[in-house]
């Protein structure tokens, strides 16, 4: 994300960043949000968070 | 260092019960070496003896009688400050809580006094168990035992430090990204990350709904083992905690290792190795071998998309818990954790479901790629252990590569919700060198019957550092 967008996420909670940590922060999460944006791309139009309980429970099993 | 102090718990709790030993005598002792060595290693943030020594009389008073007493009757113990204990302060090793008051005891707590266990204090923590290294802005940085100038690892810092220098034979640590494996492995220990939902986290300060796990850190297999018999269960105060049929672990520790297959995933785990490390988890390789064990190389899936999604998760969720305190008392915050919460407080509500969304697609992804063996074997960490100074970066720009580079090869493991087991596996560079064994969910009984035999075959969870 740019840094205008993570400066008004942070803003939407109330919290105002520091000077510059904007932009410090926008190429420090581009990596890790550029890898869940392919994820998120790929994931089934059915997946939810609740598959993780059901998987764990199944794995046990097994 | 005094006989007493040098046994590991399953021996101290064996020789208290026979009465080889008084409870008070290794109440007394474990007090000695506290206030020697609790000055250099800065372990505990409270050191609190007498209702201890109280409850170690009573044990004492009960033996003779036959009286039927817990499984860890008159042993001393300390746990990191965040196990909340009616009517104590718990810091969470953090400025927001340095004087709260706990309202109810964790049940991780109340377990082991049920066991018979004395607590003889609370132990310090990086600042809300968000940090790898052990540095502390609050009670000060803790020290490893084997060099007080290099880092514990973290979070559960204190545990570690306590631990390894014999100050108490087990403490109680969490691990939400690698907060008992990482330590276990840099202070020369063992150490398990349960399946998630093993262990209640009622009372358990909480950092990440999603990924926190309670677990121990001990000096052998045995231990943990046995610290779990103790911790594992169901819990109506924590509708997380599984209800699943808790297993005899001790008795999976006595089984042999012969016929298990062990995975060894090259691929992400071994891409950056240190040299000297890598011989040494070469060598434990070779020891399971001759323990009977097949040992087969296998591809996992993708671990950087596992941390990608657990880094969101993880970031969204503590900064959830911790905004209030970001708004009205920012101060009272160190320099990187401050940093990390404002990390997470510019995900996307879209991002962070979809972090939640992967969890059961990647698990099942990686169970897939495990099928054709027992567990697998991974290196806990990959490089010599830092000095304190080189990783006092604060909340700097170098703070996101040091946390990443210490918990790189734990993290993955906590997203997947499986649970693993730190063994140590000798020494490397002079230091203390672990290894994880990480298994099938709730099948933490594999993992200890895997490391109870690496430990019969070798002497590597013995070596002591000299602490004075």
């Amino acid at each position: 994300m740019d840094k205008d967008t993570v400066a008004r996420i942070a803003a939407a909670n109330a919290y105002t960043l520091p000077t510059g940590r904007a932009e410090a922060l926008s190429v420090q999460t581009e990596k890790a949000l550029a890898t869940l944006d392919r994820i998120s791309r790929r994931l089934p139009f059915e997946a939810e968070p609740g598959d993780f309980g059901g998987a764990i429970d199944q794995a046990s099993k097994q | 260092m005094s006989d007493i102090t040098d046994l590991s718990l399953a021996e101290l709790a064996r020789a208290i019960r026979a009465r080889k030993i008084g409870a008070v005598e290794a109440t007394k002792a474990s007090c000695r070496r506290i206030e020697a060595l609790r000055p250099k290693l800065n372990c505990f943030i409270a050191f609190d003896p007498e209702p201890a020594l109280k409850a170690a009389k009573k044990v004492d008073a009960a033996l003779p009688k036959r009286k039927k007493l817990g499984p860890l009757a008159g042993v001393p113990l300390a746990h990191k400050d965040m196990y909340y204990r009616k009517g104590r302060i718990a810091t969470c090793g953090s400025g927001q809580r340095k004087d709260w008051v706990a309202g109810a005891t964790a049940t991780a707590l109340a377990r082991l006094d049920a066991a018979g266990a004395l607590d003889l204090g609370t132990l310090n923590m990086a600042e809300f168990a968000y940090g790898p290294t052990g540095h502390n802005a609050h009670f000060g940085h803790c020290r490893n035992p084997w060099d007080p100038a290099r880092i514990t690892g973290g979070s559960s810092s204190g545990s570690a430090s306590a631990v390894g220098a014999r100050l108490v034979s087990a403490a109680l640590g969490s691990d939400t990204g690698g907060s008992i494996r990482l330590p276990a492995h840099l202070c020369g220990l063992s150490g398990l990350k349960p399946t998630t939902g093993r262990v209640s986290r009622a009372g358990a300060m909480p950092l990440s709904y999603s990924l926190d796990t309670v677990g121990p850190l001990a000096r052998t297999v045995e231990d943990c083992a046995l610290m779990l018999q103790v911790l594992a269960g169901p819990d109506p105060a924590d509708p997380t905690a599984s209800t699943r049929a808790v297993p005899n672990y001790l008795s999976a520790c006595r089984k042999p290792a012969k016929g298990l297959r062990i995975g060894v995933p090259r691929r992400f785990f071994w891409d950056d190795m240190d040299k000297a490390i890598g011989r040494t988890l070469e060598n434990a390789l070779a020891v399971f071998r001759g323990l009977g064990c097949r040992v087969v190389e296998i591809e996992v899936s993708d671990m950087d998309r596992v941390t990608a999604a657990a880094n969101v998760m993880l970031g969204a969720e503590a900064s959830t818990l911790h905004r209030r305190w970001m708004l009205e008392s920012p101060e009272r915050y160190g320099a990187q954790i401050s940093a990390r919460l404002e990390t997470g407080l510019t995900y996307t509500a879209v991002q962070y479901i979809d972090a939640q969304r992967y969890r059961g697609p990647a698990l099942r992804e990686f169970l897939a790629s495990i099928d054709k063996v027992d567990l697998v074997f991974l290196p806990t960490y990959d490089k010599p252990t830092p000095t304190i100074a080189e990783t006092d970066v604060g909340g700097s720009p170098a703070a996101p590569l040091v946390i990443a580079a210490l918990t790189r090869l734990c993290r993955p493991i906590n997203y997947l919700g499986l649970p693993a087991l730190s063994v140590q596996a000798g020494m490397a560079n002079g230091l203390p060198v672990g290894f994880q064994l990480v298994g099938r969910a709730f099948d933490e009984a594999t993992l200890f019957q895997a490391g109870a035999a690496i430990q019969r075959a070798t002497d590597w969870h013995k070596q002591a550092p000299r602490t004075g």
